[in-house]
């Protein structure tokens, strides 16, 4: 008797592999500890990030946050 | 010519040369009428040939052919097995079956003929797949029975799981013979010892090497040989011709029986009849073997819906006999193969066979429309069957029932590509089948496999998820509290340094920031800098709460407290510089800060679960479309119409 092997569909390997991806990319991040709002690892001289009203304050001032209602 | 029994238990024995047979009478031998010649089945079976049954020698001592009154012949060969046993081997359309005499005592009282019914029971176990009649019209060698040429006898053949068969042999009508039951089952050349046999072609006053024309309007009908041309060796032999019992000419559509070889006109009608969705005489390859188109059907099912036509093509090969190819007026293709009726069992409503359970799908009477080419039976336009179709894609059974008997088959469903392929060059010079469009019976739902790969994916996610959650554990580093002045402008910054804290490599780092602002907010920048490196991640979190109550409701925006998440620093003591401004609104208040290590994010976790088990969902969706499309073609409820549609 004729046999036929169940259709393969691109879109379900698609799904497949993002989906394996996905799950990849998420274990690795959570066994390593990577969180998706990477912050960048920056180098600062002590006597600039002792400073009150430094570094930081510069950004404050030139794209700050705006807080109100 | 002297006519000697080389076996003692033969009956009778049939003359090489004048096919007279004698049988052995009470006074010495008698002859009892003369046979007919043989048709050339192409077989590896030959007389006093030598074969094992079951690790028992056996030697074929004789053959005989018969017609069956429907049309079409067979083949039985008498086999004297070493244990003295006699066995019947039947051969018919590139199948064979093995059976041996049940002696009375043991066979029981055995039904009626007038009790059978096609697709009904016969005995416990078996269906009856056939009621007809058989006429001896060739033999040969010696046999253990009184074979009298040119008498009818009535059978019925029965079929049971497992490719076990019977045939109760009623004799001849009217003669008052108690009938005789023979059991056995399907059997293959290697279960015969003859795997390696070569197929014998037996001599025959069939087609010559000539042009075969209509007898009528003397159109080409070498379409009929032309797997003779190409399959066999023996030039103008054709053995799908002497297989057919009827050709239909395609081009005056007269209606010619075939006798041994010959055409003999039936009824001439001088109608062109339309052309074939494939050519009669193409040939396609399937499953290995080679078939040529023999004939062409166009059958119908009405129903109050309408009428509902399709295309059957009758495919033959010398090894494996007939097969089927049909389509749908969607253009969809299925290649179908005859299937034992025994080996089908009814469950309910729907069938079971070969450990897969068919759903019924549609019931009618078939009528046959149009029909051009050779059959091996007598096919008549308008000859009616009532059909049951059952579907298990891409696979359907279908049960046709006739008057005589119940013919079951399995349909494997085919892409017009698949077709195409198949038969190779035949489109060379003609329009090939077109696209298929809509949902044919058996066509399997392409993305079936998203639910299987979808539960494998979800399935790791969650094995992962309960993983992380068992070996992951969260570590406060520490928590703190942060008193906060009034602010003198909204550009004005406090500065704030916590005491050094440890953080560890490879977890990831939580702050919690909670102020209890009420329609204000603050703006919070915090960095965590290692003392010795001067290494620095840093985050950014605006902090607001506004409510109030409006037209009698109250309200509220934002929240008193938020969270920062960093990928996990080098292992180190860190110092967090906090600078936070804030509304000159609001008071003097305190911010908590929290610090901790290793969090299991089982939100995000969960979210990434949903996305990945989000295209299943779809996928179901898009399949009750499909099916709702499939049973739209049924003349059976859709088990898939929506439930609006059931309102009308």
């Amino acid at each position: 008797m004729m046999t036929r092997k169940p259709p393969r569909s691109r879109r379900s390997i698609v799904y497949l592999v993002l989906g394996l991806v996905l799950i990849g990319l998420w274990g690795i991040a959570t066994a390593k500890g990577l969180e998706g709002s990477q912050t960048t690892v920056e180098r600062i001289p002590p006597d600039v990030r002792s400073s009150p009203g430094g570094y930081r304050s510069f950004h404050f001032w030139h794209s700050g946050y705006r807080g109100g209602k | 010519m002297a006519l000697a029994f080389r076996v003692d238990a033969s009956i009778a024995v049939v003359c090489d040369h004048c096919r007279a047979v004698v049988v052995r009478g009470d006074v010495g031998p008698e002859q009892i009428g003369k046979l007919g010649t043989f048709l050339p089945h192409p077989s590896p079976l030959t007389l006093w040939g030598e074969g094992t049954l079951g690790g028992v020698k056996f030697q074929l001592t004789g053959h005989a052919q018969l017609d069956h009154a429907a049309g079409g012949t067979w083949d039985e060969w008498y086999a004297r097995l070493d244990d003295g046993r006699w066995a019947w081997i039947a051969e018919a359309q590139g199948q064979r079956w093995v059976t041996f005499e049940v002696p009375p005592e043991q066979a029981g009282a055995l039904p009626r003929v007038e009790d059978l019914r096609p697709g009904g029971p016969a005995m416990p176990g078996f269906v009856v797949g056939e009621i007809g009649q058989g006429t001896y019209r060739a033999a040969e060698g010696e046999l253990p029975f009184r074979l009298e040429p040119g008498r009818a006898y009535t059978f019925a053949d029965l079929s049971a799981p497992n490719g076990f068969v019977a045939t109760i042999d009623y004799g001849v009508a009217g003669a008052g013979e108690p009938p005789t039951l023979y059991r056995g089952k399907s059997i293959t050349l290697a279960e015969l010892g003859l795997a390696d046999a070569p197929i014998v072609e037996r001599a025959a006053p069939s087609v010559k090497s000539r042009r075969l024309a209509c007898p009528e309007c003397d159109g080409n009908l070498d379409f009929v040989a032309g797997e003779a041309r190409e399959a066999l060796p023996s030039e103008g032999r054709s053995p799908l011709l002497d297989a057919m019992e009827r050709v239909i000419c395609p081009y005056c559509s007269s209606k010619l029986d075939v006798n041994e070889g010959a055409l003999r006109v039936v009824k001439a009608l001088k109608k062109r009849l339309p052309e074939p969705p494939i050519p009669l005489g193409a040939q396609g390859v399937f499953d290995g073997e080679t078939y040529t188109v023999a004939g062409w059907m166009e059958r119908s099912v009405t129903n109050p819906w309408g009428r509902f036509p399709w295309d059957e093509l009758l495919l033959h090969a010398p090894k494996t006999g007939f097969r089927w190819l049909t389509r749908t007026r969607t253009g969809h293709w299925s290649f179908v193969e005859p299937v034992a009726g025994g080996d089908v069992e009814e469950r309910g409503y729907d069938v079971r066979h070969d450990g897969t359970t068919y759903r019924r799908f549609d019931v009618g009477k078939a009528v046959v429309d149009v029909v051009v080419g050779a059959f091996p039976w007598r096919v008549e336009r308008g000859e009616q069957a009532q059909i049951t179709d059952y579907i298990a894609p891409p696979y359907a059974l279908s049960s046709e029932v006739s008057a005589t008997e119940q013919v079951w088959s399995r349909s494997t469903w085919m892409t017009p590509e698949e077709i195409k392929q198949a038969f190779g060059d035949t489109f060379a010079d003609k329009r090939p089948p077109g696209p298929a469009t809509g949902v044919a019976p058996n066509q399997p739902w392409r993305h079936a496999r998203a639910f299987r790969y979808g539960a494998v994916l979800c399935g790791v996610m969650l094995l992962l998820i309960v993983a992380f959650a068992a070996t992951i554990h969260t570590r406060s580093v520490g928590k703190m509290e942060v008193a906060l002045a009034r602010a003198d402008s909204e550009t004005a910054t406090q500065v704030w340094y916590s005491e050094p804290l440890e953080l560890t490599a490879g977890k990831n780092l939580h702050v919690e920031l909670t102020n209890l602002v009420q329609n204000g907010w603050l703006f919070i920048a915090g960095d965590f800098f290692d003392e010795e490196t001067g290494d620095t991640i840093g985050f950014e979190q605006p902090l607001e709460y506004y409510s109030g109550v409006e037209g009698g409701e109250s309200w509220s925006e934002g929240a008193q407290r938020v969270d920062a998440w960093l990928t996990a620093p080098p292992t180190g003591l860190y110092t967090l510089r906090l600078e936070i401004m804030q509304a000159p609104s609001n008071p003097a208040s305190t911010l908590y800060v929290s610090v901790e290590q290793g969090v299991f994010r089982a939100g995000a976790a969960f979210g990434l679960l949903v996305a990945l088990a989000l295209p299943m969902v779809i996928a179901w969706f898009a399949r009750r479309k499909f099916e709702a499309t499939r049973w739209e073609d049924s003349s059976l409820p859709n088990p898939y119409a929506s439930s609006s549609g059931d309102d009308d």
